[in-house]
């Protein structure tokens, strides 16, 4: 079954973060080694397999990282706030 | 009409008995023409890179090891899985290094890639030159597969393909392509064992970076190999290629697995062996894992597709 994580990078005065590289560094099972970039409005979406934490982490083109935890699981999607 | 519950089952599928015997079969790399390679490599199985250092663990013989001290898994946890465990992609102390000197052989075989799929969402993944205008890659690279996303799943929209790059710099330019393939275990069942496809561009690119050879080996060959990969990770700085190479841990029928670091953006490169100075293509690198990463074994079946689809 596929989980949904849907989120956002935004910089510190909350403006949303274009062409951030999001990819998952931690799961409870085994993920595609892939990087999703950030869409004009910060907005990303990855899919996992497996209920459980996640850790998602950007790193935008000016080379700012971010990373915060999310539990994948249900019917709704994860949401993650990558704030830089 | 019940199916027969004795029919025999076993732990050693024909597939790996099938590979265990044969002989090894490889298709030989090219250099490429453009400029010089890198120089000869020492015969440890790795690249010769400035600042890689080889972690003093993963160069211990196996005489070395001693029984483990330390309270093992249940085997029930084999068949219904751990109290989920966390997983990373970099394992321990990173021991990735980057490589500047892209231009040069065996580095500008390696392609760092833009995906456009087919609900615009944009991606980046690496491929691997294997002839002229094909490229390996994984499956979900070109291909997506339950995605949860409306308009998204399916072939994607196009790769453009930038080989040898380096930051900004593009030594070798760049070509877009539309023109894929993968295998039905990827396509249809989204089997992570069937994980791999392939890139065709326009151009014959490939004559002037080189490509690597790619082959199907016994387990024993295999498990006593150092594995190499070098990518286009997404947590450094946006187009800079990385390098890390160990030991392979272990490998089954369809999967090699293995403790080298990796990082979102590098599915689809190469997990490569070097014999006698050539490098071979030896699995496609797609999953991070709970103690090892993992890619798709280039088994006689994926080395028949690759070479097909090098025609």
């Amino acid at each position: 079954m596929t989980h949904l994580i849907t989120g956002v990078v935004r910089d510190a005065t909350g403006n949303p973060v274009p062409d951030a590289s999001v990819y998952l560094t931690a799961g409870p099972e085994p993920y595609p080694d892939i990087a999703v970039l950030s869409a004009a409005d910060g907005s990303f979406r990855l899919a996992v397999r497996a209920d459980g934490v996640y850790t998602v982490q950007c790193r935008t083109p000016d080379g700012s990282v971010s990373e915060t935890s999310v539990t994948a699981g249900g019917d709704r999607p994860a949401r993650a706030t990558l704030r830089i | 009409m019940t199916h027969d519950q004795h029919t025999p089952v076993s732990n050693q599928p024909e597939e790996l008995s099938a590979l265990a015997a044969e002989q090894p079969l490889f298709r030989a790399p090219s250099e490429g023409v453009a400029g010089t390679a890198a120089p000869p490599e020492p015969d440890d199985g790795l690249e010769h890179v400035e600042g890689y250092g080889r972690p003093e663990y993963d160069a211990l013989s196996a005489e070395v090891w001693t029984a483990p001290t330390a309270v093992l898994p249940d085997i029930g946890e084999a068949s219904f899985g751990p109290p989920h465990p966390v997983v990373e992609t970099v394992h321990g102390p990173d021991d990735r290094v980057q490589i500047t000197n892209t231009e040069i052989y065996p580095w500008r075989a390696h392609a760092s890639l833009l995906i456009t799929a087919a609900d615009n969402s944009r991606w980046i993944g690496t491929a691997w030159f294997i002839g002229p205008h094909t490229l390996a890659t994984a499956g979900h690279v070109v291909h997506i597969k339950n995605s949860g996303v409306p308009g998204r799943d399916g072939w994607v929209k196009s790769i453009q393909v930038m080989p040898g790059r380096n930051g900004t710099t593009l030594p070798y330019g760049s070509v877009t392509s539309t023109n894929f393939r993968s295998v039905t275990g990827w396509t249809q069942s989204g089997d992570e064992n069937y994980d791999y496809g392939a890139i065709i561009i326009p151009t014959e690119l490939g004559s002037t970076t080189g490509w690597f050879g790619f082959g199907a080996w016994p387990d024993a060959d295999l498990l006593k190999s150092v594995g190499n990969i070098s990518g286009y990770p997404g947590d450094q700085p946006p187009g800079t290629q990385w390098y890390d190479g160990r030991a392979i841990s272990s490998v089954n029928p369809l999967k090699v697995y293995y403790d080298i670091d990796t990082a979102g953006g590098q599915s689809g490169s190469a997990v490569y062996r070097i014999v006698d100075g050539a490098r071979y293509g030896i699995a496609v690198h797609a999953y991070g894992g709970a103690t090892t990463n993992s890619g798709t074994r280039i088994t006689r079946p994926v080395y028949d597709n690759l070479s097909n689809w090098t025609a």
